[in-house]
């Protein structure tokens, strides 16, 4: 029954687990057209692994990527770069090039567990620098399946 | 349930309530309107009549604002109606459907509705011009190109059941029930819809042209329609009628006519005797218009109405979208809510139709990113630039991506998604960055829920 779904709103307060079995509450902006969930560089550096930006961004080779060779790069990251990085780097999880609105990006993953409502997500987030944004966590529609979405409710904070 | 007949009707509610006086002045549209006004009610203005062949001919028609509507006095079922939009660089008057009418050919018409061609048993008739009424926001997703009206049935001055009307394309845009108009039953006490039905298509529950639903509407300013309901009646002096009031988007309601015969068909669309309701009213002594209003919602209102289920979505939608001239195209969008206002690309907005608001904008320089500190000033600087360069460009919004901006510029916009008509400006997106050609914003998604799991 769809009632029986909760309905979230545009802002929701989660649990981060941290890795000594305590959790921090943040403020996540609920975003649908988000794929995976996003991480500030605080959230990282709480949950011990703010060496996995680091080392990214200081061993990820200078591409420049443009709308038009993407597909390209894409194939080029998942075939040698991320198997490299994956050796080189613990705990990294994945790395993935993303379309976003900003320009094309690539992001490293991370394994990470937090509690959304009712709902424990042992999921994965990429690292970003999101000190200039509102919100240090964008919960992705990834994270989002069996819960209903209501725009109108808790709206995003504007400043 | 006892339906009430039309013997019945005639013999047991007509005939001892209504007086010949009255019905013969609820079938002079004119002498109602006079009344109407007499007693302070509203109703579409009147700019003229025409009685006689020498009147018409002495008629000058530079006295007739640009949009009214020419009316016989005693027509039927809106035949004869000729609706005037406007005036064109030719001095030809346009009508609805692009038809134009040279003033000859409006003479003509007129020569016809004196000659009775439109009035009932044909007796010569008289010519109007009447205030055109516009379509009011609430009912744009369920009317087909006219106007709906709102029928109150009155009965010793207690409504007793109410109708919507809508107008279709089988009825060819008139709110008319007899040539295929649907109508919709409303709940005398909150004024929503019930109901349907339409008479070659049976019970439904969506529009036939739009697909849209049809119950759990809510009719805006209901109380005082059924406030001015019940004043016409006293005031044309009927025990028994039907009143028609059409909701005008400046005017609120208006009374358009008063039927002291009135049909019987809206029974069905409300599930509901009119014998067994009549008679529950009909020895009660009303004094008093609030009292009426207070009985009728009493007696005849439904307390427990099922709530009307909000619509669910997927985050990726197939929406269909009205180009610049109105055609329907499909696309697959999706629902982002960290988007304010809806946005297209602008490949997708040249392919609606919009590319001559695009050209006129090629004139302003706008740069491709914005500094923060600069977002606002910038803005309002674009703002009073583009006033009046474009009919469609109807505004400039400044968007952050990040800690940048950009500009986007504005376009009225027509959509259906999940059976609801959404007309709203949206924004293009001049870089072409985005992830489908069209994204829908967190503004234009109140009243859904959306469901991120569901892949459809």
């Amino acid at each position: 029954m769809s009632h029986q779904k909760i309905i979230l709103g545009l802002e929701e307060e989660i649990k981060i687990f941290l890795p000594n079995k305590k959790f921090i509450r943040r403020k996540a902006k609920i975003d649908t057209g988000a794929r995976t969930t996003a991480i500030d560089i605080s959230i990282a550096k709480k949950i011990g692994l703010y060496h996995v930006y680091e080392q990214f961004h200081a061993l990820l080779p200078k591409l420049t990527v443009t709308h038009n060779n993407f597909k390209k790069i894409r194939k080029l990251i998942n075939q040698e770069i991320k198997p490299q990085l994956k050796k080189q780097i613990p705990n990294l999880y994945d790395v993935q090039i993303t379309p976003a609105t900003n320009g094309v990006s690539i992001r490293p993953y991370v394994k990470f567990s937090y509690r959304l409502r009712n709902k424990r997500l042992n999921t994965i987030a990429s690292i970003v620098d999101r000190k200039i944004l509102l919100y240090p966590v964008l919960v992705g529609k990834r994270d989002m399946t069996g819960f209903l979405i209501d725009p109108t409710k808790n709206v995003y904070r504007t400043a | 349930m006892r339906i009430l007949g039309m013997n019945a009707r005639n013999l047991l509610f007509v005939r001892p309530y209504n007086t010949g006086r009255s019905v013969k002045l609820a079938r002079n549209k004119l002498a109602t309107k006079r009344r109407l006004l007499k007693f302070n009610l509203p109703t579409a203005k009147l700019y003229g009549s025409i009685s006689s062949r020498r009147e018409l001919f002495s008629f000058d028609w530079s006295t007739l604002p640009n949009g009214f509507a020419l009316k016989p006095n005693s027509g039927l079922g809106g035949n004869g109606i000729v609706i005037i939009y406007g005036k064109n660089k030719q001095g030809d008057w346009i009508g609805s459907g692009e038809k134009t009418y040279t003033t000859k050919q409006l003479i003509t018409h007129v020569s016809n509705i004196l000659d009775g061609n439109f009035s009932i048993s044909n007796v010569p008739d008289t010519a109007y011009f009447e205030e055109r009424l516009t379509l009011c926001e609430e009912f744009k997703a369920i009317s087909y190109k006219g106007i709906p009206d709102i029928r109150v049935i009155i009965f010793n001055s207690v409504p007793v059941m109410a109708e919507l009307r809508l107008p279709t394309k089988q009825s060819e845009g008139k709110a008319n029930l007899a040539i295929g108009g649907v109508g919709v039953g409303v709940d005398l006490t909150t004024g929503t819809t019930t109901f349907a039905h339409a008479k070659h298509l049976g019970e439904i529950t969506l529009h036939p042209d739009y697909q849209t639903a049809l119950s759990g509407i809510k009719i805006p300013h209901w109380n005082e329609v059924l406030r001015i309901a019940i004043e016409a009646q006293r005031a044309v002096g009927l025990g028994f009628g039907g009143i028609d009031i059409v909701l005008d988007k400046k005017l609120g309601p208006v009374v358009l006519e008063v039927n002291g015969h009135p049909g019987l068909e809206i029974q069905n669309v409300n599930h509901a005797s009119l014998r067994d309701r009549l008679e529950r009213v009909k020895d009660l002594s009303i004094t008093s218009t609030a009292k009426g209003l207070a009985i009728s919602k009493e007696l005849f209102g439904t307390h427990d109405l099922p709530e009307r289920a909000t619509p669910i979505l997927g985050v990726f939608e197939t929406v269909q979208v009205f180009t610049a001239a109105n055609e329907p195209q499909i696309v697959r969008a999706i629902l982002d809510t960290s988007l304010a206002s809806t946005t297209l690309t602008k490949d997708f907005a040249i392919k609606l139709g919009f590319q001559s608001a695009l050209t006129a904008l090629a004139t302003v320089a706008i740069p491709s990113t914005i500094q923060a500190a600069d977002a606002q000033q910038a803005e309002a600087g674009f703002r009073e630039i583009i006033k009046g360069l474009h009919k469609d460009l109807v505004d400039i919004v400044a968007v952050r991506i990040d800690n940048r901006y950009v500009i986007r510029p504005k376009i009225p916009l027509t959509f259906k998604l999940g059976q609801q008509l959404i007309t709203t400006e949206a924004a293009i997106a001049l870089d072409n960055k985005l992830s489908h050609p069209l994204v829908i914003g967190r503004k234009n998604l109140t009243g859904f829920l959306i469901n991120p799991g569901k892949t459809k």
